[in-house]
C-alpha cells in the first residue's frame, strides 16, 4: 500500500503520545534513541517510526523490548460490552423502525414538510411505535422497572477500607515479575493483574455495573501500559499546551475559539493575511494549516544538512546562473503536492528569495525585534534558524514585519544596504565572505519588498491575539484591510473586546461624524478631509536613519500614506470603518458516551472563556448628509414573501427601538447629522 | 467557469495546470475589489438582518439571471423585473447598477433616505443570509467540526445530508486549493499515468482507479442530499457561487445507496476516497456501514475523521456504537455552547445610556429609580421637607380660611386634605425636574458626552441558541497487520533493552526512566540515606517488641543494626 508520508511517524518528527494516566507527552522520535515515559517504562523510537498515527500500542516490558499493536477490535470490545445490553433491552422498538428502507422515508417526509432536520427524525420514529401499541408500552415499562430494581445493586452494604482488597501488593510485584521473565506473551500479565485484583475483591459482586466499570477502568490504567500516538498538528498541541504546558504563554487559547477565528477570518488558500500573535505562534500556526503551509514533504523535519554541504549550497549562491542540479530537483519536488499559485519558480528557495509571494501568505507583525513563533518548532519550522528550514513552505510564504518597519521604515535600521563592493574586490574574496555579502543584499532587498507588499494593503483579514493595548493595533491595521475584509480579535478577557466594541458604538460612531461633517464644513473647501490633510511624502525627516541609501529611501517614499486616524481620549478608533463589532465565546462540553452512564464530564478547565470579536472592514459615504430611517411600516404592508414577513415583525420590534434607544444593536442605523 | 488569474503552470507538474476559482466566495489576489456584475453579493442591513443579492450587470434588467431557476416554487420568491432591476430593503431601494461598487461600500438609496452595506460574501455572511429550507449548521458549530475534521487544502470531504448548503460553502473554502485542470493527462491517460508512476514510485498493483484518485490533488467536497429539489438548487447556488468545479452535489439516499462515486463523467478519481466526513442525517449509524476503505469511499492512504451532527442523545449513542463495531477510534461526543454578546452602556439609574422612554411605556418606574443611597437620602429630603412646608402652608392657609368662614357658612373641610396631598406629588415632579436641569448643566453639553458616560456592560444576546446538536467525532487509523509491522521491524530494526544506566544520586535509570534496585547504587543521596535510617530504625523498633523476653542487650544488637 502506497501511504502518504504525512500519515506515518518520520523520523525527527514530534508527537504527542496519549498515557494511560490520561495526560499526554510531547515527543520527538529521534532514530536510534529511546522514549522514555517515567513510571510506563521505555521504548525505543524505531519501534514508532514508519507507523501510522492513532494506533495503540503496549510497552513491552522485561526482556522484550519496544511496543506491541492492540487491535482496535480488542480496544473497542469493552465499550461495545456496555452497549449490548441495553440494545438488547431497546431491541422492541428497534426492529419496525431501523430498517433501512423505512427510516429514511420518515426522515423525508419529516424534512419535506419543513421540520427542522433531524430535530426529532429519531424522536417520530419512535412515537409512531408507541401510537400502535400504546397497551404494551405501559406493560413493556412495568417489566423493565422490575428488570431494574432486580438488578439494581446499591453501594449500602460496602465498608470503605483496607481490606476490601485482599491482594497484597507483594502479591501484586510478584505477579509482575514472573510475567517480566517472559511467559508473558501477548502482554497477558498485566490482564492477569487486573483479573485477579478484581476476584480477591470483597465486595465485587456487590458492586454496581458502574462502579464497576469504574474500578476495572483505574486499575487497567495502572496496569495496562497502553499508549496512543496522535499527530502534533494544530488542534491536538492546542488542547496539548492547555492542559499540559503554560496555558498563560498561548493566552488560554482554545481550540473552540481558534476554530472560530479560523473561520471568522475567512482564512483559506490563496488568501493573504495580517497576524499579530501573542500566543508564540499557534495562532500563526493554525493559519499555515487552514492555508495548506504545514503540509507536504517539505514541511517534513528537515534532514541534517551537513556543514560541508551548507557551504557548498552557499557557493553554488555566488554564480549568477545557479543551476545546481540538486537544487532545482528539490524545487521541483517543493512544488509536486502543493503548486504555490505564486510561488516565483527561482533558483532561491524559502526566505532567500527577494521577490515576495503575491498570494497565500501570512504576514506577522511584531512589537519586538523578532517575532515570538517558538510554537511552530513541532511543524519543523525554527524562525529563528532559517538556514536548515529554506524548503519549508513557510520560509517563503510567513513574512514578519516590526511595527517599526510597518510605520516607520526610514528609521528601521536593517534597510540599510552593506557598503557596496566592486566587482573585481568581490571576485578576489573567499567564497565564504562573498556569499555573506550577497546574502546581506538579498535580505535587505527582500525586506524592502514585503515593507512594500504590506503597506499596499489590500488583506483579507486581520487576526489580532495580543495582550497590547488595541486601539493603536487597530488604528495600524485596519486601514491595511480590503474592502469587506474582516477584522479579528481574540482575547482571553472580554473587557478589552467590550470596550473595542464600545468605540464603535451607534452614539459615538454618529457624534464622531457630526464634528467631522462641522470642521469640514468650516472649512472653506472641505471636499478632501478624509485621509491624510496633505499628499505629501510618507516619510518623516526627523526620524530618518541616515545610514539608509538614497534609493532605498526613494523606494520608501513612493510608498502609500496609511491614512493616519488622529486619536482622541473620545474617539480612540476610527468608528466608522469598522461594520458591526460583534463578540462571541464558544465552549465545547464533553460528554462520557458510554450507554446508560452518559453524561458531560464532571470537572473541565476552567480559566478563561476566551472571547473572539470580529467586524468588516468599510468605506463609508464621505461627505453630504447620510440619513438612515428605514420606512418600516408602509414596507410590511406590501406583504412579501410569509417568510420575510414573519421575520420582519420580529425585526421591527427590535429595530425600531434600536432607532429610538439608539442601542447598540441597532449599530448602523443612525448616521443623523442634523441633531 | 475559473481562470480569472490563471497561474503559469509549475514546471514540473505535467498533469494538472492550478487556476484560482473565479468566485466572489474565494478572490484570488486579482479578484476586482469591485463587486463584478452577475455575482453574489451579501447586502448588510443590520447585524442580523442581511440580503443576499445576485448583482445584474447595468444594462440587464429585463432577464431573471444568467441560468434559469431549478425549480420553480420552493418557498421563495420569483424573481420579477421589477425587484430583479433593483434591491429593495425596508431602508430604501437600491438599483443593482449603483450595486457594483467596492466590496464594502457603503450605499445610498435611490432616494436617498437609507443607506445599506454591500460585502463580499463569505460562508459565514451566506449562512446568516441564506434561504433557509432545512436546519442550518451555523458558524460556531461548523468551524468547531472542520476544525477537528482537520478539512485541508487539497481534502476530500463527504458531506451527507447538504440541507440548505451552509456548511457546503464553509468546506468548499477550506478544501479549496485551486481549479486543478488535468490538461495534460486528458489526451493520453495511460501516458501521464506512467509519468506519475515514475515521478512517485507508486505500486502498480493498485489498479487504476487509485492512481486517479491520487492524480486528483484537487481540493474537493463531495455532497450527498436526498431530496431532489434541494440538491437541484444547491446545485444551482453553487453554480452561482462559482463553486462547482469544487462541490460535486449527489441526490442519493446515502444511508441505502451508499457514497460510491464510480461514474467516470464526474472527473474526481473514481470514487470519493474522502479523508473526512460529516453526516448530518437522521439516522447516521445507517450510513456508516457504507464507510469503508475497501469500497473506495474512503481514502486508503490517510486516516480519516467522521463528525455526525445529531441533535438528540440517543441518536448519538446510537452512532458511537455503529463507529466503535466499525473499527473507529478516539470516538467523543460533545456539544458546542456558543454565545453572542452585547456590549452596552448603563447608567447610574441602571437605564442604557441614550435609550428615550417608548412611547406608550409608562415612565413611572423609571422615575422612582434611584442612583445610589446617597441619592435617595437627599431626594427623600428634599421632597418630604418640601411637602411639610407646602403642607404647613396650605394649613396655615385653611386657618386662615376657616376663620374667615366661622362667620359665614361652613361644610367643606373634609376634601382639604386630598387637595393638599395631590398637589404636593405635582409639586415633586417640579422640585425633580429642576434638579434633573442642574443635573444636565454640570454635565455641560450633554448630548455630547452621552456616548462615554455610564459604565460598559456585557451581556448575552437575547435570544441564545442553548442546544443546536450533538457532535460526534472519531478517527478511523490506517489498518496496520501482522506484516506492516514486520515490515517495519525490518526497516527499522529495535535494538536489544540496553543495559541500565543509574544515576548515581538519585538511582533512576536514564534508559527507562524507572527506578534501579538500590543495591546496585553506589552513592546514596542524603534524604535517602535519612530514608534508609529511618527505615532501619523501625525494623529495629519491631524487632525489639516483638523479642520483649529477651535481655536488655538486645537492644544493645538494634543499635548496632542502626549503625549499620
Amino acid at each position: 500500500m502506497v501511504v502518504v508520508a504525512m500519515e506515518l511517524i518520520q523520523p525527527h518528527d514530534e508527537v504527542l503520545i496519549q498515557l494511560p494516566s490520561e495526560t499526554t507527552k510531547l515527543v520527538k522520535v529521534v532514530p536510534d534513541q529511546i522514549i522514555g515515559l517515567g513510571k510506563f517504562g521505555s521504548f525505543p523510537a524505531n519501534s514508532l517510526i514508519g507507523r501510522p498515527y492513532y494506533l495503540t500500542w503496549a510497552i513491552l516490558d522485561g526482556d522484550n523490548f519496544g511496543l506491541e499493536p492492540v487491535s482496535i477490535a480488542e480496544l473497542n470490545s469493552e465499550k461495545l460490552a456496555t452497549h449490548a445490553p441495553v440494545d438488547a433491552a431497546a431491541k422492541k422498538p428497534k426492529p419496525s423502525s431501523a430498517t433501512p428502507s423505512d427510516s429514511p422515508g420518515i426522515a423525508l417526509e419529516d424534512t419535506a414538510v419543513g421540520v427542522q432536520v433531524g430535530e426529532d427524525g429519531e424522536d417520530e420514529e419512535e412515537d409512531e411505535d408507541v401510537a400502535l401499541d400504546a397497551g404494551t408500552l405501559e406493560l413493556e415499562l412495568e417489566r423493565e422497572q422490575r428488570a431494574w430494581e432486580k438488578e439494581m445493586k446499591t453501594n449500602k452494604d460496602i465498608r470503605d477500607d483496607q481490606t476490601a482488597q485482599s491482594m497484597t501488593w507483594q502479591e501484586i510485584e510478584r505477579l509482575k515479575k514472573s510475567g517480566g521473565t517472559g511467559s508473558g506473551k501477548r502482554s497477558g500479565h498485566p490482564q492477569e493483574i487486573i483479573a485477579r485484583l478484581l476476584e480477591s475483591h470483597a465486595y465485587i459482586d456487590k458492586k454496581t455495573a458502574f462502579s464497576l466499570a469504574k474500578y476495572t477502568k483505574r486499575k487497567s490504567n495502572k496496569y495496562l501500559k497502553r499508549i496512543r500516538v496522535i499527530p502534533a498538528d494544530v488542534s491536538n498541541l492546542t488542547n496539548f499546551f492547555l492542559a499540559e504546558k503554560e496555558p498563560l504563554k498561548m493566552l488560554e487559547m482554545r481550540d473552540e475559539a481558534l476554530g472560530l477565528v479560523m473561520s471568522w477570518a475567512d482564512v483559506r488558500w490563496g488568501g493573504r493575511y495580517l497576524v499579530i500573535d501573542d500566543t508564540g505562534g499557534l495562532v500563526v500556526a493554525a493559519v499555515a494549516e487552514r492555508m495548506g503551509l504545514l503540509a507536504g514533504d517539505d514541511a517534513r523535519a528537515p534532514k541534517k544538512v551537513s556543514n560541508a554541504r551548507k557551504r557548498k549550497r552557499h557557493d553554488d549562491e555566488d554564480d549568477a546562473d545557479d543551476n545546481d542540479a540538486d537544487e532545482r530537483k528539490e524545487s521541483a519536488e517543493a512544488d509536486k503536492d502543493e503548486p504555490w499559485p505564486a510561488t516565483p519558480t527561482k533558483q532561491k528557495s524559502g526566505y532567500e528569495q527577494t521577490e515576495v509571494p503575491a498570494a497565500n501568505t501570512i504576514t506577522v507583525l511584531h512589537a519586538q525585534d523578532q517575532p515570538n513563533l517558538s510554537l511552530l518548532r513541532p511543524f519543523n519550522f525554527d524562525a529563528t534558524n532559517l538556514v536548515n528550514t529554506t524548503t519549508h513552505p513557510l520560509s517563503s510564504h510567513l513574512l514578519s514585519l516590526s511595527f517599526l518597519q510597518l510605520l516607520s521604515p526610514e528609521a528601521d535600521t536593517t534597510l540599510e544596504k552593506p557598503t557596496p563592493i566592486p566587482d573585481e574586490a568581490l571576485r578576489a574574496m573567499k567564497s565564504a565572505k562573498r556569499s555573506t555579502y550577497h546574502r546581506k543584499c538579498r535580505r535587505q532587498e527582500r525586506l524592502l519588498n514585503m515593507i512594500a507588499a504590506t503597506r499596499r494593503g489590500g488583506f483579507d483579514a486581520a487576526i489580532i491575539a495580543t495582550t497590547m493595548e488595541l486601539s493603536g493595533v487597530i488604528n495600524a491595521v485596519v486601514p491595511l484591510l480590503r474592502g469587506s475584509g474582516q477584522l479579528v480579535l481574540f482575547s482571553p478577557n472580554v473587557e478589552p473586546l467590550a470596550e473595542v466594541a464600545d468605540w464603535c458604538s451607534t452614539l459615538r460612531r454618529s457624534e464622531f461624524l457630526r464634528i467631522k461633517q462641522e470642521s469640514s464644513s468650516s472649512s472653506s473647501n472641505g471636499t478632501t478631509t478624509d485621509t491624510s490633510t496633505t499628499p505629501q511624502t510618507s516619510l518623516d525627516p526627523a526620524s530618518i536613519n541616515p545610514d539608509i541609501d538614497a534609493d532605498t529611501l526613494a523606494t520608501l517614499s513612493t510608498l502609500p500614506k496609511l491614512p493616519a486616524h488622529k486619536t482622541d481620549p473620545h474617539f480612540p478608533i476610527d468608528p466608522t470603518n469598522l461594520l458591526a463589532p460583534t463578540i462571541h465565546t464558544s465552549r465545547v462540553r464533553r460528554f462520557q458516551a458510554l450507554p446508560g452512564r452518559t453524561h458531560p464530564l464532571m470537572t473541565s478547565r476552567g480559566g478563561s472563556e476566551g472571547f473572539v470579536l470580529h467586524a468588516t472592514k468599510v468605506f463609508p459615504i464621505l461627505g453630504g448628509k447620510v440619513e438612515a430611517r428605514g420606512r418600516f411600516t408602509s414596507n410590511r404592508r406590501k406583504g412579501n414573501r410569509q417568510r420575510e414577513a414573519e421575520q420582519r415583525v420580529k425585526e421591527e420590534s427590535t429595530v425600531v427601538a434600536g432607532v429610538e434607544d439608539a442601542g447598540a444593536t441597532a449599530d448602523e442605523m443612525v448616521v443623523d447629522n442634523s441633531g | 467557469m475559473a481562470a480569472a488569474a490563471s497561474q503559469p503552470a509549475p514546471p514540473h507538474g505535467a498533469s494538472s495546470t492550478v487556476a484560482y476559482a473565479d468566485s466572489p466566495f474565494l478572490p484570488g489576489p486579482d479578484y476586482s475589489p469591485t463587486i463584478p456584475p452577475n455575482s453574489r453579493a451579501i447586502a448588510h442591513l443590520t447585524r442580523d438582518v442581511l440580503q443576499p443579492v445576485l448583482v445584474q450587470p447595468s444594462g440587464n434588467n429585463g432577464s431573471p439571471s444568467s441560468t434559469p431557476e431549478p425549480v420553480a416554487n420552493l418557498k421563495r420568491k420569483l424573481p420579477t423585473p421589477a425587484n430583479n432591476a433593483s434591491l429593495n430593503t425596508r431602508f430604501g431601494s437600491f438599483p443593482h447598477p449603483s450595486l457594483l461598487v467596492p466590496a464594502g461600500s457603503q450605499i445610498r438609496s435611490s432616494t436617498g433616505t437609507g443607506f445599506i452595506h454591500v460585502l463580499r460574501p463569505t460562508p459565514e455572511l451566506w449562512t446568516l443570509s441564506l434561504p433557509h429550507r432545512t436546519q442550518v449548521v451555523y458558524t460556531p458549530d461548523s468551524s468547531y467540526i472542520l476544525h477537528r475534521l482537520r478539512v485541508r487544502p487539497g481534502g476530500r470531504v463527504i458531506e451527507a445530508g447538504a440541507g440548505s448548503g451552509s456548511f457546503t460553502h464553509a468546506t468548499a473554502r477550506a478544501v479549496y486549493n485551486g481549479i486543478h485542470e488535468k490538461a495534460a493527462s486528458k489526451p493520453d491517460k495511460a501516458n501521464g499515468k506512467d509519468t506519475l508512476n515514475g515521478a512517485e514510485g507508486e505500486d502498480p498493483a493498485n489498479g487504476g482507479r487509485d492512481q486517479n484518485a491520487q492524480d486528483d490533488s484537487q481540493g474537493r467536497v463531495l455532497s450527498f442530499e436526498f431530496h431532489a429539489d434541494r440538491a437541484a438548487i444547491l446545485r444551482h447556488e453553487l453554480q452561482q457561487h462559482g463553486l462547482q468545479s469544487i462541490v460535486t452535489v449527489t441526490s442519493r439516499d446515502v444511508c441505502a445507496g451508499g457514497f460510491a462515486l464510480t461514474d467516470p463523467e464526474l472527473d474526481i478519481g473514481g470514487n470519493t476516497y474522502a479523508t473526512a466526513v460529516f453526516l448530518d442525517l437522521p439516522a447516521p449509524w445507517l450510513a456508516i456501514p457504507h464507510l469503508t476503505r475497501e469500497n473506495g469511499s474512503l481514502s486508503r492512504t490517510k486516516s480519516v475523521r467522521i463528525c455526525c451532527f445529531s441533535p438528540c442523545l440517543e441518536q448519538a449513542l446510537r452512532t458511537i456504537a455503529v463507529l466503535r463495531e466499525q473499527g473507529w477510534v478516539e470516538e467523543d461526543l460533545v456539544e458546542v455552547t456558543h454565545k453572542r454578546l452585547e456590549v452596552r452602556r448603563i447608567g447610574p439609574d441602571g437605564k442604557e445610556i441614550g435609550s428615550k422612554p417608548r412611547a406608550g411605556a409608562s415612565t413611572a418606574d423609571d422615575d422612582l429609580r434611584v442612583a445610589s443611597v446617597e441619592e435617595s437620602v437627599a431626594r427623600l429630603k428634599r421632597q418630604l421637607w418640601h411637602r411639610k412646608e407646602k403642607q404647613a402652608r396650605q394649613r396655615a392657609k385653611s386657618a386662615k380660611k376657616r376663620k374667615l368662614e366661622a362667620n359665614g357658612a361652613e361644610g367643606e373641610q373634609p376634601d382639604d386634605d386630598s387637595d393638599v396631598d395631590m398637589d404636593a406629588a405635582a409639586d415633586d415632579d417640579d422640585v425633580e425636574a429642576d434638579v434633573d436641569d442642574t443635573r444636565k448643566e454640570e454635565n455641560g453639553n450633554s448630548k455630547l458626552h452621552l456616548f462615554h458616560q455610564g459604565r460598559v456592560v456585557v451581556r448575552t444576546e437575547p435570544e441564545l441558541k442553548t442546544h443546536t446538536s450533538y457532535l460526534v467525532f472519531a478517527v478511523l487509523p490506517l489498518p496496520w497487520s501482522d506484516e506492516d509491522e514486520a515490515n517495519a521491524k525490518l526497516k527499522y530494526p529495535i535494538p536489544p533493552r540496553p543495559a541500565p544506566q543509574l544515576n548515581p544520586k538519585t538511582g533512576r535509570d536514564y534508559a527507562s526512566g524507572g527506578f534501579a534496585p538500590k543495591s546496585m547504587t553506589g552513592k546514596l543521596s542524603k534524604t535517602q540515606e535519612k530514608k534508609l535510617k529511618k527505615a532501619a530504625d523501625k525494623a529495629a523498633r519491631l524487632a525489639a517488641e516483638a523479642s520483649k523476653s529477651a535481655a536488655a542487650s538486645d537492644s544493645g544488637d538494634a543499635s548496632q543494626v542502626q549503625g549499620d
